[in-house]
């Protein structure tokens, strides 16, 4: 390589220098967004609990007699070897001050449920049935198999009693909360929380049982659309929320859940079978989507793909802009360096040296470039994640700074760099001698 | 006979446009010049010389007619092959020195040599010789700017000498340079011929520069008069 001059325009390539540095960072901040959500989603695929999950395809609790399907279901042991139905309600959880002094009820109570100092958190409430859920839980440390979400402490209840004495009777009053609900509001394990209605009344106290630990979370965004969940008696939360009974003109529904989770027995797992299963829950449940794994994986790709494709499109322009910039000041450059490129010709230096002394120039000011652009990349994406963690009030971190996005952008990046520096190689290579030799070689 | 020339020019002709006119730079010349030789063309601005050079030297192409070097026919030359002929079989020194002006001497030196694919260790010693031998060494690092003209055509024939062509073309080497220089020049130029066995073409206005010369052609109207 011939020793190059760069730095004899050092303003124009500082210029150069800058606007790919502009465009670097600024790929390097949503391409680190894109491979956090794309993490995010993989995470969330791969970390589902259930083989099948049975949902309606409305948002509100559709599944009817959630929890006896559940029973029926889990007594078919050549299919399945767990069945959990779940319902899941965003609601008001009330806090009461620390030095306030227990006050146990259940709606069945006549009891006063104006409390004094109470703090609210909007969250989301799963009602379960522990003895249920328990077959998705692999040993003693109350980890949810394949999820990064494990209890400290579960329900001394493990059965579903209001469910037993069909919603009269046998309120447990359990939680399980999470723990940066827990953290923030200075509770332990044996405090009391209480269920609020929607007019701010409470419905019921809850004494703490456990802690959801769910800062191990890695991946599930929609759970964490809200500051935490709560786990409770799936009957309880049925009831709280009039999901055990709910009659719309001749229609009466009971007993609804959001999903039942399903697990098969192993041996049972393979393509075919999964096909026949799928349609067998599908006719015992009209109406109610089946999903598999798979498919949940596929859905959850495609709708990240769409994210993707915009910031790769966003990302892509950005970077040919900025090589399109730096092909500008090339062929100023060039225009400046005739005099200097016809001597090379002259004294015998060929095109293609000349070719690749032009492209050899772009790619160090592009390598300055995106070195320049590497903290700003860092943290325009740092900020780019805040952002999206206040707009979202979560606290999983949707951004994924690593060395392998900074090189596979700089690839990019020098691809990109390599195209546009044709057109100043190829006009270098065409300068006339007889008229370079003439250019005034010290303007 | 045959295998003494070197350059071999037969009946070549070469007509340039400018604006709306045609200007006839060369026409039918013939010219043979013999290894070792040291020849000056002369004459009169616009007499041709500079395109004969040019020609020699494949910077330039001919309308009609044939041009030989070595034994090799270059008139139909593609461009590589003439960067090639360029680089191996000539040493060029202009009148305006012509040295990259961002590159050191040492730099500008080590240019033909790289493009040669010398290695570095052997291009960097060739370098320190051939600016010892012209007596520049203690400014191998300056840059043209900061050379005087003399210094600057000292390294200019260094350069020329890179790659040991067994042709030096020069096209007033003197032109820009003072008496005392001018001499100092001719001197070196002498014992590249003499002493190295170059084979050297010097376009020249000056007498004295012709005088040294072994044979001398005298242009006039893009024909060689003598």
């Amino acid at each position: 390589m011939i020793p190059f001059r760069l730095f004899t325009r050092w303003k124009r390539n500082l210029m150069s220098v800058s606007a790919i540095a502009v465009s670097f960072a600024m790929v390097l901040s949503l391409s680190s967004i894109t491979a956090g959500l794309h993490e995010i989603s993989r995470e969330r695929s791969e970390s589902s609990p259930s083989d099948l999950v049975i949902s309606s395809l409305r948002l509100e609790p559709s599944i009817e007699c959630a929890h006896s399907a559940s029973m029926r279901l889990l007594n078919d042991t050549r299919n399945f070897s767990a069945v959990m139905p779940l319902l899941t309600v965003l609601g008001t959880i009330g806090i009461p001050p620390n030095d306030s002094a227990p006050h146990p009820f259940s709606p069945f109570d006549d009891s006063e449920s104006e409390i004094d100092g109470i703090e609210k958190e909007e969250i989301g409430f799963v009602g379960l049935v522990p003895e249920l859920a328990e077959g998705f839980i692999e040993d003693s440390t109350l980890k949810i198999r394949s999820e990064k979400l494990r209890m400290e402490g579960w329900f001394d209840e493990h059965g579903d009693p209001m469910y037993d004495a069909g919603y009269g009777g046998g309120w447990t009053g359990e939680i399980l909360l999470d723990d940066n609900i827990m953290k923030e509001h200075g509770l332990v394990p044996g405090d009391f929380v209480y269920y609020l209605d929607p007019d701010g009344v409470a419905r019921s106290s809850f004494v703490i049982k456990g802690v959801i630990m769910t800062s191990l979370m890695g991946g599930g965004l929609s759970s964490q659309i809200v500051s935490g969940i709560a786990l409770l008696h799936l009957s309880e939360l049925q009831y709280l929320t009039g999901n055990h009974f709910r009659s719309s003109g001749l229609t009466n529904r009971s007993d609804l859940a959001n999903a039942v989770y399903l697990d098969l027995q192993q041996g049972r797992k393979d393509a075919s079978s999964l096909r026949d299963i799928t349609m067998y829950l599908e006719g015992l449940f009209p109406g109610l989507k089946v999903t598999t794994k798979e498919y949940r994986i596929y859905r959850l790709e495609e709708e990240v793909l769409v994210l993707e494709i915009f910031s790769m499109g966003v990302g892509l322009s950005t970077l040919i802009t900025g090589a399109l910039f730096l092909a500008s000041i090339m062929i100023l450059d060039i225009e400046d360096r005739k005099g200097e490129i016809a001597i090379m010709r002259a004294i015998g230096i060929s095109r293609r040296t000349i070719y690749l002394q032009i492209l050899g120039d772009s790619m160090i000011l592009a390598l300055l470039g995106a070195l320049l652009g590497l903290l700003p990349g860092y943290f325009g994406s740092e900020y780019l994640d805040r952002m999206l963690r206040s707009l979202y009030g979560v606290k999983l971190s949707f951004s994924v700074f690593s060395w392998e996005l900074v090189m596979l952008t700089f690839l990019f990046l020098m691809f990109f760099v390599t195209i546009s520096a044709v057109f100043p190689g190829l006009r270098s290579t065409s300068i006339e001698l007889k008229r370079g030799l003439s250019h005034n070689l010290y303007r | 006979m045959v295998n003494d020339l070197q350059i071999e020019l037969r009946n070549v002709s070469r007509t340039y446009r400018m604006g709306n006119s045609l200007v006839r730079a060369l026409r039918e010349v013939d010219l043979q010049v013999k290894k070792g030789e040291h020849i000056s063309i002369i004459g009169p601005s616009g007499s041709g010389k500079t395109t004969l050079l040019n020609i020699i030297g494949a910077l330039d192409r001919p309308d009609s007619g044939r041009v030989i070097v070595e034994d090799t026919d270059i008139t139909d030359l593609g461009e590589s092959g003439r960067s090639r002929i360029r680089l191996e079989k000539f040493g060029f020194i202009f009148q305006q020195f012509y040295l990259i002006p961002s590159l050191t001497a040492f730099q500008n030196v080590m240019l033909p040599m790289k493009e040669s694919r010398v290695f570095s260790r052997n291009a960097r010693k060739r370098t320190r010789e051939l600016l010892e031998t012209v007596g520049i060494s203690h400014r191998a690092h300056h840059l043209p700017s900061q050379l005087s003209g003399g210094e600057q055509q000292m390294v200019a024939i260094a350069r020329a000498l890179a790659n040991d062509p067994p042709i030096i073309l020069a096209d007033e080497p003197t032109g820009e340079l003072d008496s005392e220089n001018s001499r100092r020049i001719l001197d070196i130029m002498k014992g590249l011929n003499r002493d190295m066995g170059k084979t050297l073409v010097v376009v020249t206005h000056d007498p004295e520069v012709s005088r040294r010369a072994k044979r001398s052609i005298r242009m006039a109207d893009g024909r060689i008069s003598k």
